[in-house]
């Protein structure tokens, strides 16, 4: 991932001179500093002012107040998050499903790149290629209407389906032990051509030269997956899944809501930090309990930064160049 | 010989069969806008239309309203959002690409650090709402995702590749660092561009998540929240509540075949654009996925 490759400079000596070399530098370039200030100020009021309102977790936060004059509130507001078992829930919920789709995503992309590497017919390639990648470009909403389509009691695709069989249709939108299977697949289906795009790149930049004498050696095709093409993959494996354990503790938002939308009896497998925290804060009814919104919301922040600090250490660990930082 | 004709057989019934799932929802959509209401309620969804109509689309005509003020709102976004995107994104990673700019790595890490943490939605939601009094406005569908910290990393590795002297020799020509960028490092730098340019497309267009935060106005609904305001209508029927569904037959509310067909029209410029694009979005995703 060397596009977010962010340089580490050796710190120059503090001191005057380095205020006097920083000052220089900034007339010196001011025209430059002056193009790049508008993007700057966009990521000052659009991450780092909205960044300090964390806070709100320890507010016991009124509309009037707001944020900063709010009295404080202490822990008050996690200890009702884990005394009803809300914060065990989502924070569960969102780690199984994340990897669910963690695992079952790997495979799927790396099989059906490992597939379509084989394949020699160049037209086939690319319309293959063309028809996976289709799902990457709509949207959640439109996902969620498909699946309210596919998954519908009466007539819904899949209960069509099951009467040509001569089974009976399942109520998919009352049995919440379907779910995390139902949302595992529409992750697949919607990332697959993604994932496969990127790992047959890795794929295709392997030397041939090694397959070449492997093939010499009388490896058949099976042994070249397992000896050569994983092996060589693996640094981009093992940075996907960098990215994705990163990410562990942020739930897929716009899928959930989507596909399973306010059905309180799909909440028990389903509901993630995520769809918890909009509901706290937009949702119908309950609504406007920011507080309780912002503490979950700071697990989630809190968690997923320690996470990914932490899955980066390891990986830098094993091998620097794969590094994130 | 016959061994290795078998495995190549399978190869591609097995691409086949997994291309196929993949579109099989596609075309039962279609299918389902395409057919007649009482045959989706009596038979179900299906692969091909039992009684070829074309009902749900001469309802969306009759009742366009909503349909065209979310196309208006979203190709407004779009192209807005994406110039500004663009603009933005391209100023702030050529000044982080040139060497002679001392603060280059702190203020890269500063716009790196924000794709690894944040403050979490409830700040950001009254910040926007309370204090830059953007909800209800068109503005609030483009601001908030005006830039991406990723990009603006891909931008600058590319830019960074170019060799100094391009810069260097516009400097002694005189040229502005402002013209040296317009005329000389973009015009380089295409591919990447058009690339980049291609993603914040798609991400205005399918943006329908700040609408659900900010937007109550219905003149300012874009195409996919629309589409989520119609599903939303429907949604608590397909719960099953027995309640909630005899309450529902006496309100007149969007058939299946027209949400169907509302699908297909807002997918649609997507699908037909894409075959031209596949190309460079392939080669989007494949961008800072790879070590190079």
């Amino acid at each position: 991932m060397n596009a977010i490759s962010v340089g580490k400079e050796k710190k120059s000596k503090k001191g005057q001179g380095f205020w006097r070399e920083m000052l220089r530098d900034l007339s010196r370039n001011r025209a430059l500093y002056l193009l790049a200030l508008p993007a700057i100020a966009w990521f000052i009021i659009f991450h780092y002012i909205p960044m300090t309102g964390i806070i709100i977790a320890f507010k016991d936060y009124n509309v009037i107040d707001g944020i900063f004059g709010s009295p404080w509130a202490g822990l008050r507001n996690f200890e009702f998050l884990i005394r009803s078992g809300i914060l065990r829930r989502v924070t569960l919920n969102t780690l199984f499903l994340n990897a669910l789709f963690l695992v079952f995503g790997l495979i799927a992309q790396v099989g059906i790149a490992l597939l379509i590497n084989e394949v020699r017919n160049k037209y086939f390639k690319r319309v293959s290629q063309g028809v996976l990648l289709l799902p990457f470009f709509i949207s959640w909403v439109i996902v969620g209407t498909i699946s309210l389509y596919l998954f519908g009691t009466n007539v819904g695709f899949l209960n069509t389906v099951r009467g040509v069989f001569g089974l009976d249709p399942i109520n998919w939108y009352q049995s919440p032990q379907y779910w995390p299977a139902i949302l595992t697949i529409s992750h697949i289906w919607k990332s697959i051509g993604w994932g496969s795009i990127i790992y047959l790149a890795a794929i295709v930049s392997v030397d041939q030269e090694i397959y070449e004498s492997a093939q010499l050696d009388g490896c058949n095709k099976i042994k070249q997956i397992r000896y050569i093409t994983l092996p060589c993959i693996t640094p981009t494996i093992s940075i996907m899944m960098l990215l994705a354990i990163g990410q562990i503790f942020y739930g897929n938002f716009g899928m959930i809501y989507n596909m399973v939308r306010q059905n309180i009896l799909l909440f028990p497998t389903t509901d993630i930090i995520d769809t918890y925290v909009f509901r706290a804060l937009r949702g119908g009814g309950g609504g406007g309990q920011f507080a309780m919104a912002g503490a979950a919301g700071f697990v989630q922040s809190t968690m997923g930064f320690i996470t990914v600090l932490i899955a980066n250490k390891i990986v830098s660990k094993f091998n620097k160049d794969n590094a994130l930082f | 010989m016959r061994k290795l004709k078998i495995s190549t057989v399978v190869l591609y019934l097995v691409i086949t069969i997994v291309a196929l799932f993949t579109l099989i929802p596609f075309v039962v959509v279609v299918s389902g806008s395409f057919s007649a209401e009482r045959d989706l309620v009596v038979y179900g969804a299906s692969l091909f239309p039992r009684n070829f109509t074309t009902d749900a689309y001469r309802f969306l005509m009759a009742n366009r309203a909503s349909i065209v003020t979310g196309y208006r709102v979203t190709l407004t976004v779009t192209v807005i959002g994406t110039a500004l995107s663009i603009y933005l994104t391209t100023s702030l990673a050529y000044v982080i690409s040139i060497k002679s700019v001392k603060l280059r790595n702190p203020i890269a890490f500063f716009v790196y650090f924000t794709m690894l943490f944040n403050g979490g939605i409830v700040p950001w939601f009254i910040w926007i709402v309370r204090h830059l009094q953007l909800r209800d406005s068109i503005w609030v569908l483009i601001l908030p995702m005006a830039m991406s910290a990723f990009f603006v990393m891909v931008m600058r590795t590319s830019l960074a590749s170019l060799p100094e002297s391009l810069r260097e020799s516009a400097i002694i020509d005189g040229a502005s660092e402002f013209k040296i960028l317009y005329k000389i490092i973009l015009p380089v730098s295409k591919p990447i561009i058009a690339t980049i340019t291609l993603f914040y497309m798609l991400n205005y267009w399918n943006d329908w998540f700040h609408a659900l935060f900010f937007i109550d106005d219905r003149n300012l609904v874009p195409l996919q929240f629309n589409l989520y305001r119609i599903v939303s209508n429907l949604a608590f029927l397909s719960s099953s509540d027995e309640i909630a569904r005899t309450a529902a037959q006496h309100v007149t509310l969007p058939t299946e075949s027209v949400r169907m067909a509302t699908v297909v029209l807002t997918i649609g410029p997507i699908v037909f654009v894409y075959p031209f694009l596949q190309k460079h979005f392939v080669k989007g995703i494949t961008i800072g996925a790879v070590k190079g």
